[in-house]
C-alpha cells in the first residue's frame, strides 16, 4: 500500500511536470501507470497482467515519441497500429509484452541510429537504454518499485531532449518590414513546389536558413535547422552548422 | 551435415566481410545496413542457444528478428530508391503482424531447428517480393547515373543482376517454406533449404558490400542535373534541369543558395571573377535529399569556382564571343562540369 502510494505520488509528479511543457505523450504515459498501479490496487491478481499491459503501451508510446522523427515510420496512424493492439495484446500475456519492449528498444535504436552531433544524445541514449533494461527486468520480476525508477529516468528525458528540440528553437516569422530577401525566397520557393510538388521547402541564403511552409516563411536559426529538415525529409541526420 | 556446417561457415565469412565493409563505410545514407548486419549476427547467435539450450522463447525471438532484418533492409533499399514513407510504414505493419503471430504461437508449434507459420511466412513471400522490386529500382537508377556521367558512376551491373537473382531465388524459397507449412512431406527438404536460404542471405550482403566498396553511386545516382551559365548563356549541361528553377535561382543576387524540399535538393553558387567582369551560374539538382548529397554539392560547387578562378585562359577565351563559340560548339562546358564532377566524387570519397 505504502509502495503503491509513493509511486502513485511519484508518476503523478512527473506528469504534471510533463503536462506543463506540453509534452503529451509523457503525461499520458504517467496517467496510464497511475491507473496501472490503481488497477493493480483494487483488483484481484487477475488484474495484474492488464497493469502491465498498461504499462507496455507506455512503453510503446515511449519508443514511438523518438522514432516519430525518422525515416522509418513518421506516420500518427502507425502509433495507434502499434499500440492498440500491443495494449491489448500485453493485457493477456505479459511474455508477450516483454518482447514489445524489446521491439520498442530496437526502435530505440533504429531512430538514433541516425542521429549525429547535434545534440548531446550519448547521454540520452545512455537513460534509455538503461530504461529498457530496467523496464524489461521489471515487467519480469513484476517490481513496481524498479518502475518508480524508471519514472525517475523519465525527467532528464523531459527536461533536457524536450528543452533541445523545442526551447533551442528560435523561430520568428518575417513581416514586409524586415529585411529578409522574401521575394527571392518566395520566387524560389513557387518553383521548388511547382517542379517536387512539397508545400514545405527549406531555402538557405548565404548563410541564413529559412522554411517556407506553406507560404509562410520563417528564419530558423543553429540547431534547429537540423529538426526543420528533419521534419521537411523526415531523415533525422542533425548537425546545422557545417554547410555553412 | 557437413554441407551445412559448411554452408555455415562461408555463411559466416561472408557476413564478416559484410560487416567490415559497411562498419569502415561513414556514408550517412547506408546507416541502416549496419543495422541490418548487427541484428543479424545477433539473430544467428540467439538461434543457435536456442537449438542448445532448447528453449522456444529463444527461437520465437529469432524468427522476429528475422522479420525485423528483412524490414530494415527494405527501409535501407528504399531509402536509397524510392523513398516512400507509405512504403516503410506497409513493411512494418506487416512485420508487427508477422510477430504478433510468432509470438502467439503455442509451444508445440515451435521447433528450434524449423518453423514454419502462415502470416510470418506469407510475410516473407511479400517481403522479399518488394526486396526484388526495390533491387530493380536501384540497378534502374545506376543505369540512369551511367548514361548521364558516363563511368563516374561506378555502380557494378553485373553484380546487381546477381542480386536481382539472389532475391528472386529466395522469393521462391520462401514460398516453398509457406508450402512445407501444409505439407509436412517437405519438411526435411525444408530444412536442408534453410541453410541454402541462410547461406543466399550472407552472400547478398557481401555482395552489396562488395558493390559499395569501391563505389559512389550513392552521390551520382540521384543527380538529376547540372547545368552552367556564362552571362546568361548556357555553357554547358548534364542531364536536365528544370528551366523555371534556373531563372528563379538566377533573378537573385545571393551568390550561394541551397534549396530543399522532400524529394528534391537544387544548389546554386554564383561565380565572380574579380575583374573580368563575367558572371558564372552553376546550378544543379538531386532527385531526394540526404546529407550525403548536401556535403558532396558542397565539394562540387567549390570544385568548379576553383576551376574557373585559377584557369584564367578559360576566362580569357570566355571573354571573347568568337572564342565563347567555340567553346559551346566543342561542348567543352559539358567536358568541364564531368571533370569537375570526377573531381568532386574522387574528393568527396577520400573525405567521408
Amino acid at each position: 500500500m505504502i509502495n503503491e502510494t509513493v509511486l502513485f505520488i511519484l508518476f503523478s509528479t512527473v506528469g504534471v511536470y510533463a503536462y506543463k511543457r506540453g509534452i503529451k505523450k509523457v503525461w499520458l504515459s504517467m496517467i496510464l501507470l497511475d491507473l496501472g498501479l490503481i488497477v493493480k490496487f483494487v483488483g484481484s491478481s487477475l488484474c495484474y497482467s492488464e497493469a502491465i499491459g498498461l504499462i507496455c503501451a507506455v512503453f510503446v508510446m515511449a519508443a514511438l515519441e523518438v522514432s516519430s522523427s525518422t525515416f522509418l515510420v513518421r506516420h500518427q496512424r502507425f502509433y495507434y497500429s502499434m499500440l492498440i493492439p500491443s495494449l491489448l495484446v500485453a493485457m493477456v500475456e505479459y511474455r508477450l509484452g516483454i518482447l514489445f519492449v524489446v521491439l520498442c528498444g530496437l526502435i530505440y535504436i533504429f531512430a538514433l541510429a541516425d542521429y549525429t552531433r547535434t545534440f548531446s544524445y550519448s547521454a540520452y541514449r545512455l537513460v534509455i537504454t538503461l530504461g529498457l533494461i530496467i523496464l524489461a527486468v521489471s515487467i519480469a520480476t513484476y517490481n513496481l518499485f524498479v518502475l518508480g525508477s524508471l519514472s525517475v529516468l523519465t525527467i532528464p528525458y523531459v527536461y533536457s531532449v524536450r528543452r533541445a528540440l523545442l526551447l533551442r528553437v528560435v523561430e520568428r516569422e518575417y513581416s514586409p518590414q524586415d529585411s529578409a530577401p522574401l521575394d527571392s525566397i518566395s520566387e524560389i520557393a513557387s518553383q521548388m513546389e511547382r517542379v517536387t510538388k512539397s508545400k514545405n521547402i527549406y531555402i538557405y541564403l548565404d548563410g541564413r536558413n529559412f522554411i517556407v511552409r506553406r507560404s509562410k516563411i520563417v528564419e530558423i536559426t543553429g540547431d534547429s535547422r537540423a529538426i526543420e529538415l528533419t521534419k521537411l525529409v523526415g531523415i533525422f541526420w542533425g548537425h546545422g552548422e557545417e554547410s555553412k | 551435415m557437413n554441407v551445412a556446417l559448411m554452408l555455415y561457415v562461408v555463411s559466416f565469412v561472408f557476413f564478416l566481410y559484410a560487416t567490415y565493409i559497411f562498419f569502415r563505410s561513414s556514408v550517412r545514407q547506408l546507416t541502416l545496413f549496419k543495422i541490418v548486419l548487427t541484428l543479424t549476427l545477433v539473430s544467428v547467435i540467439i538461434k543457435f542457444l536456442g537449438i542448445i539450450l532448447h528453449d522456444i522463447f529463444l527461437e520465437k525471438l529469432f524468427l522476429a528478428m528475422v522479420l525485423i532484418g528483412v524490414a530494415l533492409l527494405l527501409a535501407q533499399l528504399n531509402r536509397l530508391t524510392v523513398t516512400s514513407p507509405s512504403l516503410n510504414m506497409f513493411v512494418f505493419i506487416i512485420v508487427w503482424i508477422g510477430i504478433v503471430e510468432v509470438m502467439v504461437l503455442p509451444e508445440s508449434s515451435v521447433d528450434p531447428v524449423y518453423t514454419t507459420s502462415i502470416i510470418r511466412n506469407s510475410a516473407l513471400v511479400i517481403l522479399t517480393m518488394i526486396e526484388y522490386v526495390l533491387i530493380r529500382k536501384l540497378t534502374d537508377k545506376i543505369e540512369h547515373s551511367k548514361r548521364l556521367v558516363g563511368e563516374i558512376a561506378k555502380g557494378e551491373k553485373a553484380t546487381l543482376l546477381l542480386l536481382s537473382a539472389i532475391i528472386m531465388i529466395q522469393v521462391v524459397l520462401h514460398f516453398f517454406f509457406l508450402l512445407s507449412h501444409f505439407n509436412p512431406s517437405l519438411r526435411t527438404l525444408g530444412i536442408n533449404l534453410n541453410y541454402l536460404g541462410t547461406f543466399l542471405g550472407s552472400l547478398l550482403m557481401a555482395l552489396l558490400a562488395y558493390n559499395l566498396r569501391s563505389s559512389n553511386f550513392f552521390v551520382t545516382m540521384h543527380l538529376g542535373g547540372v547545368a552552367i551559365f556564362v552571362d546568361d548563356h548556357l555553357f554547358g549541361q548534364l542531364g536536365s534541369v528544370d528551366v523555371g528553377l534556373v531563372y528563379a535561382f538566377r533573378s537573385i543576387k545571393h551568390t550561394m543558395i541551397k534549396a530543399i524540399s522532400k524529394n528534391a535538393l537544387v544548389f546554386s553558387r554564383i561565380i565572380q571573377i574579380l575583374g573580368e567582369g563575367i558572371r558564372i551560374h552553376l546550378v544543379g539538382i538531386f532527385d531526394t535529399y540526404e546529407r550525403d548529397l548536401e556535403d558532396f554539392a558542397s565539394v562540387f560547387m567549390r570544385a568548379v569556382s576553383d576551376r574557373f578562378e585559377r584557369d584564367e585562359l578559360l576566362i580569357r577565351k570566355l571573354k571573347k564571343p568568337e572564342e565563347f563559340q567555340k567553346l559551346i560548339r566543342e561542348d567543352f562546358g559539358k567536358k568541364l562540369l564531368m571533370e569537375e564532377l570526377d573531381y568532386a566524387v574522387a574528393k568527396y570519397l577520400r573525405l567521408i
